[in-house]
């Protein structure tokens, strides 16, 4: 399921929509969202029923006012 | 007492996964609301305490994530591909869920809908009694009834609970959304758990 083009939880991914804030975020959505996916840790904890933190970042870490 | 026919019965569980999904935007878990739950009762927000962003504050810790995971030439190559539309409907909402405050729990919701259906199918077939024997012959055989059956009862409850978290969900996150999203992990522990249950279960029919 990894191997398809896009990932199936875009619509419903709150940190998929913030990537639209710069044109810089969108290396996300080429490396996660629209690439290996499967390794999203949004993905992962989605895919098993869990709610991923709005925070969450696809690389494991959550998103505050340091950065990270 | 009468049951309905399992492939009915297994109909009825994959509506429940897609309404759930169409409907609350998420796969259904049991034991995530429960520790969802718990971190509620705790005073534990979902976010970091320190996450009050402006917007601004936002795009910059994004930015400064962004440069440490895949540095300033891949973020420079996005940006000469052109900005998207930080105005979008989707971003504004997103930046909007971030800052704001927490929503009710769905979890709650979702549980008290689980008793209440489980209530309701009871009231439908009249099988409403309180029992210490899960109406179940063996269970019966094997721990007796009473005050004494409730000790296998406290004691498997809590290796549940121990297990669901460990494993990061149970019988409805791995068993009935992982599985059928073709997860290794997922596999792994449904084949894990039934795998001991079964065990378990013969195990118990020699020893006692």
């Amino acid at each position: 399921m990894s191997d398809a083009k896009i990932c199936p939880h875009t619509l419903s991914c709150q940190m998929y929509e913030l990537f639209q804030l710069q044109g810089a975020l969108n290396v996300w959505k080429m490396n996660y969202c629209r690439g290996d996916y499967g390794r999203c840790a949004r993905y992962k904890m989605s895919e098993v029923g869990g709610s991923p933190p709005v925070n969450l970042m696809p690389n494991g870490k959550l998103l505050n006012r340091q950065g990270g | 007492m009468e049951y309905l026919n399992f492939v009915v019965g297994g109909a009825a569980l994959a509506a429940v996964v897609l309404s759930h999904w169409f409907l609350a935007g998420r796969l259904p878990a049991m034991s995530g609301r429960y520790s969802t739950l718990i971190d509620r009762l705790r005073g534990k927000k979902r976010t970091d305490d320190d996450f009050d962003l402006s917007p601004e504050e936002l795009l910059e810790a994004m930015k400064e994530l962004t440069m440490e995971e895949f540095g300033q030439d891949a973020m420079d190559a996005m940006d000469a591909e052109g900005a998207p539309d930080a105005s979008s409907g989707g971003a504004v909402a997103a930046t909007a869920t971030l800052t704001a405050p927490e929503a009710p729990s769905l979890g709650l919701i979702y549980m008290g809908g689980m008793v209440a259906g489980g209530f309701l199918s009871a009231l439908m077939v009249g099988a409403v009694t309180p029992t210490m024997t899960l109406n179940g012959v063996r269970f019966h055989e094997l721990f007796g009834s009473g005050m004494t059956s409730v000790i296998p009862l406290v004691v498997g409850g809590f290796f549940v609970g121990i297990g669901t978290r460990m494993a990061g969900g149970c019988t409805t996150g791995h068993g009935l959304c992982g599985m059928g999203a073709l997860q290794l992990g997922s596999l792994v522990t449904t084949m894990s758990f039934f795998g001991v249950g079964i065990a378990t279960a013969l195990l118990l029919g020699v020893v006692l």
